[in-house]
């Protein structure tokens, strides 16, 4: 006759026995093993695109730095006095419309490098009304009235100054399209004019680069 | 009441699910194995990587291309590279040439990529200078984006600081805090 104790043992050893083969049945016929299948792949297919879009960051660095050496000396870097509310929120790198605004812009940029004046005046005039608050739109500004300007259509181009200066009135890219402006003044044989804007560049702008262009100017009407 | 005792965690070693989260990413899918363009990155924890004479050693949440054999890029996060052949080290800001038989800690920051040369020797090529610039053993340097010289920018050679470079290069090496004791007694 078994004892009590041998009972008890056997009966505890049976109900282990039970659970396990009910968490393995669970396991097996409810679908999470499919369900956790599918999560394992899916984050597996997250970390892959993760690491793409780290080599597609990569990348555009390589491309920003490619062309930054290829732009000419006199095209400056954003160092503005009055920034762009835009300008202070543009930091996070998440997001896919940021690289696609950086992506345009540098095509903007390459088109302009390239002298195709035309196709760079469209896309940086559709870049400006797409991207107002971009913390692009000063340099945006600046090849819009240089690519005018290289289109001799001079009047739209003085226009464009005109919204820069009521707008930017403080930025050294105002001040460098003002000198554009003096430039078009000169072509256009109204020197008074010409003369004044020199004038208040040198007295209203605190860039000393810029200050000195517009002085070596001025003496050679004043000549 | 032992039988039972083993019983039950014989039980228990059939039903727990333990996981662990060390990963190597790779695209192409299995790219690794073969020696042409191959995206690899540590998620979790670290990774050695060896292809031929050159060990690249990864912190967690590190990614790097291999370009070929003898050529990488530095994406993100922190490098041990030991090589006993040349091989080239590209970047957003210029390439770095890694002399045979050098250890070098290769960090890729967000605007710079910083060089601790452990042992060996390594010349950065920063864009647009046709001057290069040596970084000799035990030494740190680092190399930026260009600036208005339209040349990239490097650092001034300094002595690397040991401590925190001896952590990151025993991080990297070494499986175990002991292991690196025995290759390193006090």
């Amino acid at each position: 006759m078994m004892s009590t104790r041998v009972l008890a043992t056997m009966t505890i050893a049976i109900l282990f026995v039970l659970q396990a083969v009910f968490i393995i049945a669970q396991k097996e016929y409810d679908g999470s093993q499919n369900v956790a299948y599918e999560n394992e792949h899916l984050k597996s297919l997250l970390s892959e695109q993760k690491a793409k879009t780290e080599v597609a960051y990569y990348e555009l660095d390589s491309y920003k730095q490619k062309v930054a050496m290829a732009l000419p000396k006199d095209i400056p870097t954003q160092k503005y006095q009055v920034r762009g509310i835009a300008s202070l929120v543009r930091k996070g790198r998440g997001d896919l419309s940021l690289l696609s605004m950086d992506l345009e812009f540098q095509e903007i940029k390459r088109d302009y490098r390239n002298k195709n004046y035309e196709k760079a005046k469209v896309e940086v005039q559709r870049f400006i009304h797409s991207y107002p608050e971009s913390s692009y739109i000063l340099e945006a500004y600046f090849l819009y009235v240089n690519s005018l300007y290289q289109l001799s259509q001079y009047e739209k181009c003085v226009q464009e100054i005109n919204v820069m200066v009521e707008q930017y009135p403080d930025s050294e890219m105002t001040g460098l399209s003002l000198l554009l402006m003096a430039d078009i003044f000169q072509k256009q044989e109204r020197y008074d004019e010409a003369k004044s804007i020199y004038e208040t560049i040198i007295k209203n702008f605190s860039y000393p680069e810029l200050k000195k262009m517009a002085q070596d100017r001025l003496s050679v009407i004043d000549i | 009441m032992k039988t039972l005792t083993r019983f039950f965690f014989f039980i228990l070693a059939f039903t727990l699910d333990v996981r662990v989260h060390a990963k190597i990413v790779q695209t192409p899918n299995g790219c690794i194995e073969q020696s042409g363009y191959c995206v690899m990155k540590a998620e979790g924890t670290k990774e050695v990587f060896t292809f031929g004479d050159v060990v690249i050693s990864l912190k967690s949440n590190s990614t790097f291309v291999r370009q070929s054999l003898g050529q990488y890029s530095l994406v993100k996060g922190i490098f041990l590279f030991s090589s006993k052949e040349t091989l080239d080290v590209e970047t957003p800001y210029g390439k770095i040439a890694v002399e045979p038989n050098s250890k070098i800690i290769f960090e890729k920051k967000e605007d710079r990529v910083v060089l601790d040369v452990i042992f060996g020797k390594a010349r950065m090529n920063p864009l647009g200078s046709a001057q290069p610039v040596d970084v000799l053993e035990g030494y740190e340097n680092y190399m930026t984006g260009v600036d208005h010289s339209l040349k990239g920018r490097t650092g001034i050679p300094k002595p690397i600081i040991i401590e925190p470079t001896l952590k990151t290069w025993a991080l990297l090496k070494y499986s175990s805090k002991d292991e690196f004791l025995k290759q390193f007694p006090k």
